[in-house]
């Protein structure tokens, strides 16, 4: 994985602008693949990175060189992911009452913001890697980074434990159990 | 092998992806096992699909553009950021519902005050303008009674002062005093009775009870001392107490009133709806007195009335009115 110099950060850090776009064409890449692990959609997947950039920049200057700078900025964009999609299922349980158009009382249908397709229509598809990715999907926050970290992105477990904030031990038994628990939930679904 | 190592062995399949032999030749084996080995190999060959998504060529000029916009401090921003958040509608249900107990609580409590202040305020009814007058021609009657009788009285002691140097015992004045010149013995005698039917007949408020024997000059001197004001008097017309009531506990409404002269009495109660739920009294050509009727919150069939307000409406000949009651049970 291609590690960006920490004179360039340090450059950035001061406020070159230049070096910061350096940073952002770097990383781009592996920050919109992992939104789009998050978000499972294109469009929401480059907003949620432009976002992690714009964020990065305005916390730039606490980043103190004592990990990778990969490894911060897949920590932001984790929680800023996270954070997204519990305000997105707030935001559909709010709005639950108006998704649809009432021509009576002439209500448009309103523009959800969780617009990603629905698990039991992907379960039609009856495509085994999207009813994983849909499965994946419904497992907890913390469950769901591991294994999008592990399994799908390759990352370290000693990166992980930094990316989560959480001890290496915890990382590999909170992964075993996310597996198991997928494992399961894939039994019951395609198993037959 | 067994199921329980084979299990063990595809903990480290699914870590490392590589599987021996003999773990193969169980799960060709073993149905349960096989199953399980199955999804475990789609899981990773979907998470081995490596999908990237492609970059627009304007992605870092959008992130600038960001970047240029949240620099530049917007009210409008912060105004979306504040109140298009999720969480709003419960925010705003909330104020909302802390500013409706707010005022309710508020003008209730005020509004509760004054409504108990004047359900548990004694009532004294006064008499309206129709007693009013009667009560001033009692007045004026009354005085013009008390100044004949002490008139009478006055001449009598003179002639008494005049015998007192013959007479030996002292006997009552009326009895012994000469008669003046313009009043017959007879009719000295007979002056406070006369009094006392006349100022029973325009209905004097010191004469209670017309059973009473009114006899001799001390009435009229009790009324003349008691020389009432015209409130009193109209208090003495109609008094209600306990307004406020619990039938439960036996207590009962009484409704006091005066009749001066005969008249019909009607006294009914009245529910919020305005029905006639129970008459207590409905008497013609009452005789004069002091009466005193009770209700002990039954209606009209016998059965307790619910708890609530209610109106009562008394008409006697001098009193027309109508006032509430409270029932708590």
């Amino acid at each position: 994985m291609e590690e960006l110099d920490f004179n360039e950060i340090k450059k950035a850090q001061k406020g070159d602008k230049k070096a910061f776009d350096s940073i952002i064409t770097v990383y781009r890449q592996r920050i919109i693949d992992l939104c789009s692990r998050y978000m499972r959609r294109t469009d929401e997947a480059l907003d949620m990175a432009q976002e992690v950039f714009c964020n990065a920049y305005g916390e730039l200057k606490n980043f103190r060189y004592k990990s990778k700078f990969s490894t911060w900025l897949y920590r932001m964009t984790v929680n800023m992911c996270i954070n997204r999609l519990k305000s997105l299922k707030r935001r559909r349980f709010f709005e639950t009452g108006s998704l649809t158009a009432d021509e009576e009382n002439n209500e448009k249908q309103i523009d959800v913001a969780d617009a990603r397709m629905p698990a039991d229509k992907e379960m039609e598809e009856k495509d085994t890697r999207n009813i994983v990715l849909a499965e994946l999907e419904s497992l907890e926050p913390d469950e769901k980074s591991v294994i999008i970290l592990r399994e799908i992105e390759q990352v370290e477990y000693s990166e992980i434990a930094e990316i989560m904030k959480m001890p290496l031990g915890s990382v590999k038994s909170k992964l075993t159990r996310a597996r198991e628990k997928l494992k399961q939930r894939l039994i019951k679904k395609i198993g037959d | 092998m067994e199921c329980k190592e084979l299990k063990k062995v595809l903990e480290q399949y699914m870590e490392s992806g590589r599987i021996n032999e003999d773990a193969l030749k169980h799960i060709d084996a073993c149905k349960d096992c096989a199953r399980e080995y199955n999804i475990i190999k789609e899981m990773k060959e979907a998470f081995a699909v490596k999908e990237s998504v492609k970059i627009p060529q304007d992605f870092n000029e959008t992130v600038w553009k960001k970047l240029d916009e949240g620099q530049a401090f917007s009210w409008q921003r912060a105004f979306k950021s504040v109140f298009s958040g999720p969480a709003v509608p419960a925010m705003a249900t909330a104020v909302t519902a802390i500013l409706v107990i707010a005022f309710v609580l508020k003008f209730s409590t005020v509004n509760n005050i004054q409504k108990i202040a004047q359900i548990t305020k004694p009532v004294t009814i006064k008499a309206e303008n129709k007693t009013a007058v009667l009560q001033k021609k009692v007045q004026q009657k009354k005085q013009e009674i008390i100044a004949a009788v002490k008139k009478a009285i006055n001449q009598g002691n003179h002639a008494q002062a005049k015998n007192q140097e013959t007479a030996q015992n002292k006997a009552p004045q009326q009895n012994q005093a000469p008669l003046p010149q313009d009043m017959q013995p007879q009719q000295i005698a007979q002056l406070p009775a006369v009094a006392q039917a006349q100022a029973k007949e325009i209905g004097m408020s010191s004469v209670r009870q017309t059973s009473q024997p009114a006899q001799n000059t001390k009435n009229i001197n009790e009324a003349e001392a008691k020389d009432t004001p015209t409130a009193e008097t109209s208090k003495e017309s109609l008094l209600i107490k306990n307004n406020v009531i619990d039938p439960v506990k036996g207590e009962s409404v009484t409704i006091q009133y005066n009749v001066t002269q005969p008249a019909n009495i009607l006294i009914k109660v009245y529910d919020r709806l305005g029905e006639n739920i129970k008459t207590i009294e409905s008497s013609y050509n009452k005789q004069p007195g002091l009466y005193s009727d009770y209700w002990n919150g039954d209606d009209d069939t016998g059965a307790q009335v619910s708890s609530g307000i209610y109106i009562i409406y008394i008409k006697t000949g001098l009193v027309e009115t109508k006032t509430k009651v409270c029932i708590i049970k």
